[in-house]
């Protein structure tokens, strides 16, 4: 007897395999954007079908909100893409092989990690709050937390030094 | 149940009404909820129209009075008293307008947009906490979050109508919109962060609930600041770049006709509207209010009382401000609002772990020592900008100086020279 959770899973996977087939065929710069986040989206589907709603809006706020939007300000930055050209930017053989490549890679990969079939850990019911615990944990994550923030900084400074009055 | 006793949680017991008759009816439980959420769904739709049937209305009447005119009238109309149903006529009318796709455009995209718009401005109002338990949609634990990652797909749907559109006008208001919403996004979030550290959730409903004062009074400096990034997200003047109607038409849905038109126009009201209340909801203290405790329904009036207030202001600032330049708009949001909003969330972050590590437990205290901090900070901004306003003063001087003297006024009774 199929769930209707399953259902639900089979829906969104196929409307993320249509969308992102879509968005690698497409024509259009533009509408190959409009067709991932339509994959993002979907995305955040499987994370509220996990019942982790806050990945989902994570999922939501940084994909959609700020890397899709980050294409379009390059797409609308960049001489000729916004003039409506219909012409492809692949080159479909350099594509072919990337994509094999990283799809045996990662196939391979997956294969291979033996997958712990339990959580790792007792999740408590107040999962967001041991999420931030767990970030700043000494213990746990806090050195891979703050060098990630260290980072960010770095790209902050180095942007501000591009961008300076000389 | 008297009635009195059935209004006083009106929304609770309507909703218990219903099960128990569709249970009478022999529905089996889930096919109950099944009807009883989608009618509750349905009311939530339905409220954003309504309620903005009545806020163009009064947004026009204000403006009207504003700029010292009537606004709609019912003279030799039938519009009612004070042309009341003008809005319904106009809706009407907008329904009947043939929906022309401009040669060229990109059609799908082109119908897709004002959809999208139209149904993420519906989908914030699930979140809103109208009252106690059980009066709102659903009490997502990451609320407030929920909301603002929607708005980048408001943000997604005003790029798709203006790259669809094929205008130059549509393409400079969607340039615009983008550079506006993001850059307004930071402080924006920053001033978020900082009721939701008071709260210690995102859930708008806590949020509330902890808000035995109203966290404008311990939070004075990220309301003002959260306001004025709020209304650049909604485009209200004067911050109105992206549809700026005396430059480039209507910005980014320039090319839109009928009820797509219309689509736009409703979601733009429908999203000032909820934009006030979620300020309500987490400023001033959103359901909150005399007499909630023994009649909860009466949160859902506080709540749009307050919000409607909120809208007020933002049409005050629609009709009496100009419309700044986009430089000045992002410069007015880097170099003053998030530096401030930066400051303000590490003061209010340090002062709070400070006072639950000294252990100070009830925030009516904590809110005064806040109050406190945050007006330290207003003072230093304000020395700072006295600084660096004195600083500008001086460098202007200095460069006009030698100007003055090459280009001193002619003395108005010295006669030209022939044929200068």
């Amino acid at each position: 007897m199929i769930t209707l959770q399953q259902i639900f899973f089979l829906i969104i996977a196929g409307v993320m395999l249509g969308a992102a087939i879509m968005m690698v065929s497409a024509r259009q710069v533009f509408h190959s954007t409009l067709w991932m986040i339509l994959t993002f989206l979907g995305v955040a589907g499987f994370y509220v079908l996990l019942g982790s709603s806050f990945m989902a809006g994570l999922q939501l706020f940084i994909y959609v909100g700020a890397i899709s939007v980050l294409t379009v300000i390059a797409i609308m930055v960049t001489r000729g893409m916004m003039r409506h050209h219909r012409h492809s930017f692949n080159d479909p053989l350099t594509a072919a092989i990337a994509a094999l490549a990283c799809f045996g890679g990662l196939t391979w990969l997956i294969v291979q990690i033996p997958w712990p079939t339990r959580p790792l850990m007792d999740i408590p019911p107040d999962d967001l709050a041991f999420l931030g615990q767990v970030l700043i944990d000494p213990n746990r994550y806090m050195l891979l937390f703050e060098v990630a923030s260290l980072l960010l900084f770095v790209v902050l400074v180095g942007a501000l030094y591009i961008v300076r009055e000389r | 149940m008297t009635f009195w006793q059935f209004m006083a949680n009106f929304f609770v017991n309507v909703r218990l009404w219903l099960t128990g008759v569709l249970t009478g009816w022999g529905l089996g439980p889930f096919q109950v909820r099944l009807v009883v959420d989608a009618a509750g769904s349905l009311t939530l739709v339905a409220l954003p129209f309504v309620s903005v049937l009545f806020l163009i209305w009064l947004a026009r009447k204000v403006i009207a009075r504003i700029q010292d005119r009537l606004g709609p009238t019912n003279a030799g109309t039938w519009a009612g008293p004070f042309a009341l149903f003008q809005t319904v006529a106009d809706a009407v009318k907008i329904l009947t307008k043939e929906l022309i796709v401009p040669r060229g455009a990109d059609r799908a995209v082109f119908i897709i947009a004002p959809m999208l718009v139209l149904a993420v401005s519906l989908a914030i109002w699930m979140v809103i906490p109208f009252g106690p338990e059980g009066m709102q949609g659903v009490d997502l634990d990451l609320g407030i979050f929920y909301v603002v990652a929607l708005g980048s797909l408001t943000l997604f749907s005003m790029v798709m109508a203006g790259w669809s559109s094929r205008n130059k006008y549509a393409d400079v208001g969607t340039f615009r919109a983008v550079s506006q919403i993001v850059s307004y996004e930071i402080p924006q979030m920053m001033c978020l962060i900082t009721p939701v550290m008071l709260t210690g959730s995102l859930s708008m409903q806590k949020i509330v609930l902890t808000q035995e004062l109203p966290f404008i009074i311990p939070l004075p400096i990220p309301a003002v600041v959260y306001f004025l990034a709020m209304l650049a997200e909604v485009g209200r003047l004067p911050f109105e770049q992206a549809e700026a109607d005396a430059e480039i038409v209507a910005g980014y849905f320039t090319e839109y006709s009928g009820m797509m038109f219309g689509s736009f126009y409703l979601a733009e009201f429908i999203n000032n509207f909820s934009a006030s209340l979620i300020f309500s909801t987490l400023f001033l203290g959103g359901w909150r209010g005399p007499w909630v405790d023994v009649a909860p329904a009466l949160g859902a009036v506080w709540l749009l009382l307050k919000g409607l207030l909120i809208f007020i202001v933002l049409v005050f600032f629609w009709g009496s401000m100009p419309r700044l330049r986009i430089d000045q708009i992002l410069a007015f949001n880097w170099k003053f609002l998030v530096p401030l909003a930066l400051v303000t969330l590490l003061v209010v972050g340090l002062v709070e772990k400070i006072l639950t590590t000294v252990g100070v437990e009830a925030f009516t205290t904590r809110a005064w020592v806040l109050l406190a901090a945050n007006v330290v900070v207003g003072l230093v901004t304000l020395g700072v900008l006295r600084l660096y306003e004195r600083r500008e003063a001086r460098k202007r001087e200095a460069r006009s100086f030698p100007l003055q003297v090459l280009e001193a006024p002619r003395p108005l009774d010295s006669t030209y020279p022939e044929g200068s």
